[in-house]
């Protein structure tokens, strides 16, 4: 074989490959989407139908109107996203403070600050569980929303300073310099100089914890116990069982509480990716 | 993403900062320079210490106490009961602790392996793909990675489903001598695979693997763009095969990064709890917990054994501070050294 | 779970004997019936709200009579009352997140299994004075067997039950299927369902799940088996004697003999439910409370004559024992409003509203003169004759621990089922088991 056909050949080999890696990662999401436009007929059947050619808007249509567990779809997605923004708002500016303390001040304790925010980070949320829900009850705030949010702040704001420290870092401390040299005020500067340059790691460290607490299933599963009050996640633990297994409401559900995660993937894919791992390596 | 500002004026040097840039004004608020570092860290410290660090003395302590109803609950609370060891005891004696031990540290070894196998493969290839057909795989495991947890199981709970499901009705396809050679039977109509706690474990360790290789991929591939292409245009001209270039060079200048994935995917397997919850249906079959499950269910299901329930806890966090300490300890130095 | 033991004695003319008994003795008192002290006194509870949880779905019937129970004590007493339905698999988590979080409700249905663990748990009021006086001094007090601890009372029998085998009648006519009057026939009949109506019909539904000791129970206690024997006052473990094992061994042969899918080892009677709704399970062990599901379920098309019931038949003929139990209503012990709390569950459990429960729900009335009434209806002779052998659980607080929490006896048949041990294995690994929950402090 000629190198050229040679390569050629690999090049096809590899392409191959890539779509492969493709449909492996993307038919589990396309079946979701598709189980869901598809009629109980088309559903339950051990017949492989690739497309809904009976497409319907029948399952989306009863998860938004009749719901699941007494309350609409939207009930919970409301739910979901007060919690996923009440966290996002709190931890960013709690995050913010605390990493610039960290990237732009060099004081003592601080070495034993980021050990303990490493530590913090290895500690798995659901050993946390008992004593958060007992701390909840305490502050009475069973069944609100707000006592969500306390937890998932505290989950998710370790990694959130972690993360956010070497996006404050990144920016170059002679700016600042050059503003305080002008005569501006620390606060000026932290607002003029400072901020929009981090704003984009503000950005990916917010969605990351938009994420963690838009998942978060355990803490909600025992916080929550009027069904007022339960996220996506635990809504739709009730499509299972009571009524038997819907499947065409299960996977319209479980879209809807897909596409905003997906769309954040999208924004800010390679944020994520530096953010991450510049969250966790050093140096 | 090196902070380079963060190291050169690290630790040391432990007196405080502001003294060392003279004539750094102290603005508006009039507080001394020296408070302002500490002042930003209030709210964070308050909130790690309140809601992490305490809460984990507090399991420490309740694990050694017997905590029900009447001792947690806001009307007419009794005090916790000393139990000494007993919820230890207890919980060592019983078979389901050792079967959920086991599911834990086995699915983790097992599906950060393949995690991590898959991820980095994905990345080789990706990084060997041209532009277009890159992207389009990027963005095709993106969605794997978007898929929220709850969503994973639901999914591969209807992919795997007995009657309905695709993986039976493909399994069929097969044909009959192949499957039969290969399985020891040829019809799969109606096959439970959420009904043993192995097969659990199978469904479990795919749909953890789809959903987390490709932060693995994405990273590799972020590691990959960063070795210079001497590198790999030198060994070509050595005549170095594939296996060998990623051997002793791709893998050598990617170790950090893959120390970082390897910590990263144990801590999100150990503790799995999402996904296994959907796929078993709740803590319905115990031969199939792991220690996040048995712990919860101890602890929330009635009657509720919230000491039992914080000394499974206990054990899940000692084994996971154990496994992870290597790592913290190598992060620790470069931050206390540099 | 949802129904647990009237004492074995309680044989239908027994308790009507019993209740004649004390109804002629219980007029006496001064006290005035609900109805009336609410009525005297006029809208005492205006401007108060009651929260009560019913338990269950809220099918057109349950909902119907709950609204009109509502309506009236809204009438008589100026309250506002505000009604939320738990399903049954969710209860004890429910309560559990009440009694912890002080969130509970003002009155409550309650299975009368749970009434020990709830009142050990200290979720229950003490209303002994509602069952000694009024209408409630003639429930026959075997029936409060349960309820009653260290002699004050914790909750009201509302509505008692017994389970029977209901079928597919139109697929027993379309089949020639007879009754089955042993359990042979019973098994035959399911082959025969399954031969013609598909492979994925459960001939005779396997219950593995929250409630599967109803079933299995039924099974043991025919073969003359027993879970547990309190001997003084430690619970000693019955489960390795061979009668138990003649029932357990039944039980998982419903599996492995292929009568059930093994692809749902976990269901309980809810799924069962909706699966025979759709025409997917040919026989299962239920009560009459699945009846108006069904209908739902099926969209209407099952009822009326398509179904029916039969007395579960012992293994050489005659009548299985049936496992027999029934609902209460309780007062929550931290229910805000606890006068209005326990005028509520007066009026609810008076004569008047607690036999309309239990007709209108499909349960037997714990009023003796209702029941025996009942008992002369056709439909209802499969419910009264296992009536008439009613056994129970261990009465024990630690009972839901080894029934739902810990699955013990479904985790046995588990094994058996995959294999991974034998009858005698299991069941001896579940009896150190079972004895260990019942006997903790």
């Amino acid at each position: 074989m000629s190198p050229l056909a040679r390569k050629r050949l690999g090049k096809i080999a590899l392409n191959a490959t890539g779509l492969l890696v493709f449909v492996f990662a993307i038919f589990p999401v396309y079946w979701m989407v598709s189980t869901a436009f598809k009629t109980n007929d088309q559903i339950f059947t051990t017949e492989f139908i690739p497309f809904p050619t009976s497409f319907t808007f029948e399952h989306v249509h009863r998860v938004l109107t009749e719901g699941v567990a007494g309350n609409s779809i939207w009930v919970y997605m409301g739910n979901s996203a007060i919690v996923a923004l009440g966290t996002v708002l709190v931890g960013a500016v709690f995050s913010l403070l605390a990493a610039t303390a960290v990237a732009r001040f060099n004081f003592k304790g601080r070495s034993t600050f980021l050990i303990v925010l490493l530590v913090a980070q290895m500690i798995p949320a659901e050993a946390l569980l008992i004593p958060l829900y007992l701390r909840v009850i305490d502050l009475g705030l069973v069944d609100q929303l707000a006592g969500l949010i306390l937890v998932n702040v505290g989950l998710t704001l370790p990694f959130g300073i972690w993360m956010l420290r070497t996006f404050v870092a990144a920016v170059p401390k002679s700016l600042e310099e050059a503003a305080w040299i002008d005569g501006a005020s620390r606060l000026t500067t932290f607002w003029r100089v400072l901020f929009p340059l981090v704003a984009p790691g503000l950005v990916a460290t917010s969605i990351f914890s938009f994420i963690t607490a838009w998942n978060e299933l355990i803490f909600a599963l025992v916080l929550m116990s009027e069904s007022s009050g339960y996220t996506m996640p635990v809504a739709l633990q009730f499509f299972f069982g009571q009524k038997g297994t819907d499947w065409g409401a299960i996977m319209a559900s479980s879209t809807m509480m897909t596409i905003p995660v997906v769309v954040f993937f999208l924004i800010v894919q390679r944020r994520m990716v530096t953010g991450l791992m510049a969250g966790a390596v050093k140096g | 993403m090196t902070d380079t500002s963060t190291r050169t004026r690290g630790g040391g040097n432990p007196s405080p900062s502001g003294r060392r840039r003279p004539g750094r004004p102290a603005k508006a608020s009039g507080l001394p320079v020296w408070s302002i570092p500490y002042l930003l860290l209030i709210p964070g410290l308050l909130v790690i210490g309140a809601l992490l660090l305490y809460p984990m003395v507090q399991v420490a302590i309740m694990a050694f106490q017997k905590v029900g109803l009447p001792q947690i609950r806001p009307v007419n609370k009794r005090p916790p009961e000393w139990v000494g060891t007993d919820n230890f005891s207890q919980i060592f004696d019983n078979e389901i602790f050792w079967s959920a031990l086991r599911n834990t540290l086995v699915f983790a070894v097992l599906a950060v392996t393949l995690t991590l196998v898959v991820g980095t493969a994905v990345g080789v290839l990706l990084n060997k793909l041209g532009k277009k057909m890159s992207t389009l795989v990027i963005v095709g495991i993106m969605f794997a990675w978007a898929v929220p947890p709850v969503a994973q199981g639901i999914i591969w709970k209807w992919l795997f489903d007995a009657e309905a499901g695709i993986i039976n009705w493909a399994l069929n396809l097969l044909p009959d001598w192949l499957s039969t050679l290969v399985f020891g039977r040829a019809d799969w109509t109606g096959e439970p695979w959420l009904n043993d706690a192995w097969s659990i474990y199978m469904v479990l360790i795919i749909t953890v693997v789809w959903a987390s290789f490709p932060f693995i991929a994405v990273s590799v591939l972020a590691g990959l763009k960063g070795i210079p292409a001497e590198l790999y245009e030198a060994a070509r001209v050595d005549g170095a095969s594939a296996w060998r270039t990623f051997r002793k060079i791709t893998f050598p200048l990617l170790r950090p990064v893959f120390a970082v994935l390897t910590v990263l995917s144990i801590i999100w397997d150990f503790k799995v709890f999402s996904q296994l919850y959907v796929l078993m249906g709740g803590p319905t079959n115990r031969e199939a917990f792991n220690l996040s499950m048995y712990s919860y269910a101890e602890a929330f299901r009635s009657p509720p054994k919230m000491g039992s329930g914080a000394a499974i806890a206990l054990v899940l966090t000692v084994i996971l501070l154990v496994v992870t300490a290597v790592y913290v300890r190598q992060l620790v130095k470069q931050e206390d050294m540099t | 779970m949802r129904i647990a033991k009237i004492t074995a004695t309680t044989v239908t003319t027994a308790a009507l004997a019993l209740g004649l008994a004390a109804c002629g003795g219980a007029e006496a008192p001064a006290e005035p019936s609900a109805a009336a002290s609410a009525s005297a006194s006029g809208p005492k509870y205006s401007g108060k709200e009651l929260t009560f949880w019913r338990l269950g779905d809220s099918n057109p019937a349950a909902q119907k009579y709950t609204d009109e129970l509502v309506a009236a004590f809204e009438q008589q007493t100026g309250a506002k009352v505000k009604v939320e339905w738990i399903p049954w698999p969710q209860v004890n988590d429910k309560f559990t997140a009440a009694a912890a979080g002080g969130t509970g409700p003002d009155v409550t249905e309650i299975g009368n299994d749970q009434v020990p663990l709830w009142q050990s748990q200290e979720a229950l009021a003490p209303i002994s004075d509602i069952v000694a006086a009024g209408d409630q001094a003639q429930i026959p007090k075997n029936l409060l067997g349960l309820e009653t601890i260290d002699g004050e009372t914790y909750a009201v029998p509302w509505g008692g039950g017994s389970r029977a085998v209901l079928y597919r009648a139109d697929w027993f006519k379309d089949l020639k299927i007879e009754i089955p009057k042993t359990w042979d026939e019973l098994v035959a009949a399911a082959k025969k369902i399954q031969e013609k109506k598909g492979k994925d019909v459960d001939g005779f539904a396997f219950n593995g799940g929250s409630d599967a000791n109803h079933l299995l129970g039924s099974l043991a206690w025919t073969a003359g088996g027993e879970y547990a024997v309190k001997e003084g006052d430690k619970w000693v473990g019955k489960l390795t004697d061979p009668a138990f094992k003649t029932g357990f061994e039944q039980y998982t042969a419903l599996v492995t003999d292929g009568l059930s899918s093994k692809s749902r080892l976990g269901q309980n009677t809810t799924e069962i439910r909706t699966r025979f709704a759709n025409n997917k399970v040919g026989m299962y062990l239920t009560a009459s409370w699945d009846l108006p599901g069904i209908d739902e379920d099926s969209k209407g098309k099952l009822k009326g004559d398509k179904l029916a019931f039969f007395p579960l038949p012992a293994k050489d003929g005659g009548e299985a024992q049936s496992f027999l139990g029934g609902n209460d209503i309780a007062v929550w012990g931290t229910a805000k409003e606890m006068d209005a709390a326990k005028d509520f569950v007066k009026l609810a459990s008076g004569k008047e509203w607690g036999v309309k429960y239990a007709t209108d729900g499909g349960l037997l009335p714990v009023y003796p003169e209702a029941l025996a009434k009942l008992a002369e209806d056709p439909a209802q002779a499969p419910f009264a004759a296992a009536f008439a052998k009613a056994k129970a659980f261990p009465a024990d607080p630690n009972w839901t621990e080894a029934n739902e929490t810990k699955a013990v006896l479904q985790n046995a048949a588990r094994q058996v089922i995959e294999g991974k041990a034998t009858a005698d294995e299991a069941l001896g690994k579940a009896n150190t088991e079972l004895e260990n929950i019942l006997n903790q402090s």
